[in-house]
């Protein structure tokens, strides 16, 4: 098998999804937040890939498949609420959504 | 490569509800804008009759658990049974809904998600591969993302549904990102595979493994509402449409659960030692969390959030026994619990539509009067949380703490006990809140007059305290459908 | 037969949840009418049962049934499990047959009080009670049964709520029931730890399991204990003339008839495990000795006309005790069976007589009532006849049997047999200074006053017809069985309680030559002393103060129990509650409050924190997985 080793992958794979995990922790634009999060779910899926090569079975890149048509039913939904929010002048920003605390 | 035969039969309650959810769909463009309430609340509840008709089927039917739908699904009776209380569930929801004030557009798709989210969730505990249970998860969370946020024009309402909705990918994200080491590690996607790979490579310490199964447990818990894993419960439960966290706090803790001990008792068997102190763990910091928080909620459906924070941690530790006792004692706890949120959230909702306002612990007084009804239910519905006799709460924990003493967890029984002496505090407040302070205290803010009574609320709830009642007093016969199902893993 | 036992014991129930949820939809005298009959279809589904099992062989004569299992853990047990054999297929007869006549009563009795329906709704929960308390299968279903009945006692004689003094009976009773709640409770502890079960066919089959005397003594004294207290034998005895505040019929069916023998019937039921510890079981007959004696001496003093004949209740079952302890368990119960006739008889023809006199119950301000109720007259002699023991009354048969064993029962036997006949002659003596002093002589100014006669109304007619149906039984209930000729009643018990003391004719004959001479004797003593002539009593002055005050029994356990409860209480609030526990709970309280408060800090509404709990949470899981493995 030709390409870098599976390790590279898993390595790469594991930056990406720290690097959404901190846009989601970070970024204060509910935008941000989802493309962030698609990071996440996608980081997940080249792991899948990447161990689904090494391993010469097909499992995985079925489960990628499937993974990323729910994260675009997800986006999807995350869209929908922000123009919601936008409709009712909620400010876009996840830091002044603190009505619902303590 | 042949296509894997399908098993319809062990599919059939995810279809009755899939198909519910499409005729609620199409319902609210064919059929005439006045009859879209009944025709999608009807179709709704029929399809989680016939979820409930055909799990029954599938458990009578099922007293070997078999492999089905190439290996993705295990059609078996503790899946089965599950997927009883969870039909139970989402019909009593339906009742409570009905006369929720949702906006009319909408309320083809409120019962059409309703619908499609209980599909998912009876499609998740049977899944029986990661992909499965990614599948399922998203397929109910996405639903209940959108019914969170159903009342648009109620900023809580779109700030529940925000925050459920990237919290909950978050926390799908990491479940997925475990799924794909443990992959990674082993080879294999389902359960039974996974812990036979574990056991022949010795991977029992293998890093993916073990980064993998405590990411798993991460999401899982995030599901269940577990702590340190819950903390967007309480912001949740209070924005979303009060029926909608009724049946969110009931079923999806349920199907978290449920789910959280199939995985763990199939797939990692040979990590055991490991998991079962951290679910051990993570139970006790449920209890206490939940337990002391709780204390000084007045909003009643903050209240009940940490409250089902803390059950959270009583159902994990019938996980962490790691035997069939926990088994039989997790199946049993879900139905009184199930049984007795639902109740106790259809009453806040009563009373909601009362006021025409979040209701508190200074709000509800004297609500015991006025509707005796409801309020004797209320009654039974704080009884069993406590886990007072007389309700199947007291029975529930009763078997929870057998599971954990059988282990030797003596501790965690301490543990339980000292939690259900705090929690008695809070539970006790409300029934005194809605007895012993007189209507005339109270500042009201009626809504345009009291509204009529509804008798499909009235009968949700007067159902559900029946059940909770019933499971105390059914006990044995109900059990023992809990053990027949509880011995079919492979503990 | 299983079905009938089963509607014998539900139908009582059904009465009294269908008052309780129909509310004021049903009349009160409906009420009334639905109790009496519920207990009536109870009393004629036990017959159906009674003659479906005569016609078994006696050996066969058991039959469990179980309508449904709650828990079971083993071979532990827990559910509502019902047994139908002759001692409690007899127990049943008498609970439903007696209740339903007094219930019956009640209906006129009641007749225009308030709450009637609350009244009638207790009664049926009672008749449940009761039965579930015979029926039993097993010794768990037994003590819920012993507490239900407790409950509706209590109930029942505080029912006049506006009274401080039923009020304070009531709780008396339910206080002094407890303690022999709890005894009962502490038995079966050790019992199931000894046989883990409480089914009774499997605790007498392995007795002999249970290692050392001591538990076996233990669970015997721990049994005794509540029998003595539903019974009201000394040392418990002092709630049940205080238990007189409840209205006549409650009186005449819990505190007569048939709560109060359950102790009785405990004794018979339970006699394999009295028998393996004999020392409990001789205890017991003398209890039933000195309780007959001593309640015989105070009720010659007494002068409220309900506390006389409670006085002849305790030494009554005092007698039955004696009968049971001595394994004589056939003529207990029928002394039990003959008791439960002629006692009700006397008080609901003591009811007659309070209603007709505007309440009174004092018998110095009676007499000379034989003129003027002549019905009622009778009906209190034929009660007073069958108590003191005369023949052809049920009370003779019955009461000389139980004798008759003792004198076959040994040294002890002989000695209990001595006081038990003492007992007869003071029972004829009180019960007869009570006839006369309110029937006999002239009419007492209070009486000419105050007397309605009982007009022929329609509720006056229930309370007549049911007193003359006991009249009836309290003459021929004790024909059935006759010492040294035949013993059908017996017999059918010998199955479930095998006695042990076999009297010879001859002793039968000389204790029912002895008792009725006795009898007699106390019955012209009385007469001498308190008929029409009405001589100066013989004055004890000392002796009859210390009567008067029930041998202080009050008191004493005033002194030995309340004052130093009081005291302790006292100097504990001081010194321990007010520093220890309300200060450490104000600080737990606090703690909690300011830790709630910190965790709702932390929900701060900010979406990152959420998360990064999360992501945290799931990062410090992998390090200590990977930390401990690696």
């Amino acid at each position: 098998m030709m390409g870098p080793d599976v390790s590279w992958y898993i390595v790469l794979s594991g930056f990406l999804f720290t690097t959404g995990a901190l846009g989601v922790l970070l970024r204060r634009s509910p935008l941000i937040v989802l493309l962030s999060l698609e990071i996440m779910l996608n980081s997940a899926n080249l792991a899948l890939i990447g161990f689904a090569r090494h391993l010469g079975e097909h499992d995985g890149q079925i489960f990628a498949l499937a993974v990323m048509a729910i994260a675009a039913s997800e986006v999807v939904v995350g869209l929908g609420l922000i123009v919601a929010m936008n409709r009712s002048n909620v400010e876009l920003d996840v830091d002044k959504l603190t009505t619902l605390r303590g | 490569m042949t296509t894997p035969a399908v098993d319809w039969f062990a599919l059939s309650p995810t279809l009755a509800l899939l198909a519910a959810a499409g005729l609620a769909l199409l319902g609210s463009v064919l059929v005439p804008h006045r009859a879209t309430r009944v025709f999608s609340a009807v179709v709704c509840a029929l399809g989680f009759v016939g979820a409930g008709v055909a799990a029954g089927l599938l458990y009578w039917k099922s007293p070997n658990a078999t492999l089905e739908v190439a290996d993705a699904i295990r059609r078996d009776r503790f899946g089965a049974l599950a997927q009883i209380v969870l039909a139970g569930v989402g019909f009593l929801a339906v009742g409570i809904s009905y006369a929720q004030r949702v906006r009319r557009d909408h309320i083809g798709e409120y019962y059409a998600l309703l619908a499609a989210a209980g599909g998912g969730m009876v499609f998740l505990v049977e899944a029986q591969n990661l992909m499965t249970l990614f599948l399922g998860l998203e397929w109910f969370s996405i639903c209940l993302y959108i019914l969170c946020a159903i009342e648009i024009d109620r900023v809580g309402s779109l700030e529940a549904g925000l925050k459920y909705l990237i919290v909950g990918s978050f926390g799908s994200a990491i479940l997925l990102f475990g799924s794909a080491l443990v992959y990674g590690a082993t080879g294999a996607l389902e359960f039974g595979e996974i812990a036979a790979a574990i056991e022949q490579g010795s991977l029992q310490d293998d890093g993916l493994v073990l980064a993998g199964l405590a990411m798993l447990l991460a999401g899982l818990g995030f599901k269940a509402s577990a702590a340190p894993f819950h903390m967007w419960t309480p912001d949740v439960y209070e924005g979303a449409p009060t029926p909608v966290t009724a049946f969110m706090a009931a079923a999806t803790k349920a199907v978290a659960l449920v789910l959280t001990m199939r995985i763990l008792v199939t797939a990692f068997p040979a990590e055991e030692d490991l998991w079962t102190i951290a679910v051990a763990v993570i139970a006790c910091v449920s209890l206490a969390w939940g337990n002391i928080a709780a204390l000084v909620q007045r909003n009643l459906k903050r209240m009940l959030a940490y409250s089902s924070v803390s059950h959270a941690g009583f159902m994990l530790i019938a996980i962490a026994a790691n035997n069939e006792l926990g088994g039989r004692a997790l199946l049993y706890y879900l139905i009184p619990y199930s049984a007795a949120s639902l109740g106790a959230f259809a009453v806040i909702a009563a009373r909601e539509r009362e006021l025409g306002d979040r209701v508190t612990l200074d709000n509800i007084g004297g609500m015991g009067w006025e509707r005796p009804t409801l309020g004797v239910a209320m009654w039974i519905f704080m009884l069993a949380f406590a886990g007072l006799p007389l309700t199947g709460g007291f029975v529930g924990k009763f078997y929870v703490f057998a599971a954990a003493y059988d282990r030797g967890w003596w501790w965690l029984v301490i543990a339980g006990v000292i939690a259900t002496a705090i929690s008695l505090y809070y539970y006790l407040a409300v029934i005194r809140a809605m007895y012993m302070r007189m209507p005339a205290e109270l500042r009201l803010a009626p809504a345009g007059g009291s509204p009529p009574r509804e008798a499909l609320l009235s009968a949700s709830v007067v159902a559900c305290a029946a059940v909770t009642v019933g499971s105390f007093f059914l006990v044995e016969p109900l059990i023992d459908l809990a053990e027949k199902a509880a011995s079919q893993l492979p503990f | 037969m299983i079905v009938s036992a089963w509607i014998c014991l539900l139908s009582p129930l059904a009465a009294a949840v269908l008052i309780t949820v129909l509310g004021t939809r049903i009349s009160r005298k409906g009420a009334g009418y639905l109790t009496a009959l519920s207990v009536f279809v109870s009393f004629i589904s036990a017959l159906v049962a009674l003659f479906v099992l005569v016609r078994e062989e006696p050996e066969e004569r058991s039959h469990a049934s179980t309508l449904w299992t709650w828990l079971s853990a083993g071979e532990f047990e827990v559910g509502l499990r019902i047994l139908v054999d002759p001692l409690s297929l007899l127990m049943m007869l008498i609970v439903s047959g007696v209740g339903a006549l007094i219930v019956a009563y009640s209906i006129g009795y009641m007749h225009g009080s308030d709450e009637e329906r609350r009244f009638f709704a207790y009664m049926g929960l009672f008749v449940f009670s009761m039965l579930l308390l015979v029926q039993a299968g097993d010794l768990l279903i037994l003590l819920a049964g012993w507490g239900l009945v407790g409950l509706c006692s209590y109930l029942l004689i505080g029912y006049d709520q506006h009274r401080p003094a039923a009020i304070a009976a009531a709780k008396k009773a339910f206080i002094m029931n407890a303690v022999g709640d709890a005894t009962i409770a502490l038995a079966l502890f050790v019992l199931v730890q000894q046989v883990e079960t409480l089914e009774y066919g499997g605790v007498f089959g392995r007795i002999d399991e249970v290692g050392g005397d001591w538990a076996m003594t233990l669970v015997a004294l721990g049994l005794l204990g509540g029998a003595v207290a539903k019974s009201a034998q000394v040392p418990f005895h002092t709630w049940l003339p205080d238990a007189m505040e409840g209205p006549t019929p409650v009186s005449a069916l819990i505190h007569a008839a048939t709560m109060v023998t359950a102790g009785v019937y405990m004794l018979v039921r339970l006699n394999p495990i009295f028998e393996e510890a004999a020392g409990i079981q001789d205890l017991a007959a003398g209890i039933g000795a000195v309780t007959l004696l001593m309640a015989g001496l105070i009720a010659l003093v007494q002068t409220d006309i309900k506390r006389v004949i409670a006085y002849s209740t305790m030494s009554q079952i005092g007698y039955m005790f004696l009968g049971a302890g001595l394994t004589s368990y056939g003529n207990g119960m029928f002394h039990l069976m003959t008791h439960a006739f002629f006692k009700a008889l006397l008080f609901l023809a003591a009811g007659i007589i309070i209603h007709a006199l505007v309440m009174e119950q004092d018998i110095r301000r009676m007499g000379g009532l034989r003129h003027m109720l002549p019905r009622t007259f009778a009906a209190v002699l034929i009660g007073g006849l069958a108590l003191s023991g005369i023949p052809p009354l049920s009370g003779f048969f019955s009461k000389d049997s139980v004798l008759a064993a003792a004198l076959d029962a040994g040294l002890y036997g002989q000695i209990l047999w001595a006081a038990g006949l003492v007992g007869a002659f003071l029972t004829a003596l009180y019960t007869f200074r009570m006839i006369f002093l309110v029937f006999g002589g002239e009419p007492s100014p209070f009486v000419r006053e105050h007397l309605h006669r009982p007009k022929l109304d329609e509720p006056s007619m229930w309370m007549a017809w049911t007193v003359g149906a006991l009249a009836l039984l309290a003459v021929v209930g004790g024909w059935i069985q006759i010492a040294g000729v035949w013993h059908p009643l017996s017999d059918f018990i010998e199955p479930v309680a095998e006695s042990h003391v076999e009297p010879t004719l001859a002793q039968d004959i000389l204790t029912s030559v002895l008792a009725v001479a006795l009898g007699l004797a106390g019955i012209a003593l009385a007469w001498w002393l308190y008929s029409a002539r009405r001589r100066a009593v013989p004055r004890l002055a000392q002796g009859e103060r210390v009567l008067e005050r029930k041998l202080f029994w009050d008191e004493a356990y005033d002194l030995a129990f309340y004052r130093p409860a009081t005291w302790i209480a006292a100097y504990a609030y001081r010194f321990v509650e007010q520093p220890l526990i309300a200060g450490s709970i104000k600080g737990l309280t606090a703690g909690a409050r300011l830790l709630s408060g910190r965790t709702t800090d932390v929900q701060t509404g900010l979406l990152r924190t959420y998360v990064l709990a999360l992501g945290s949470g799931a990062a410090l899981l992998a390090l200590v997985f990977l930390a401990v493995r690696g």
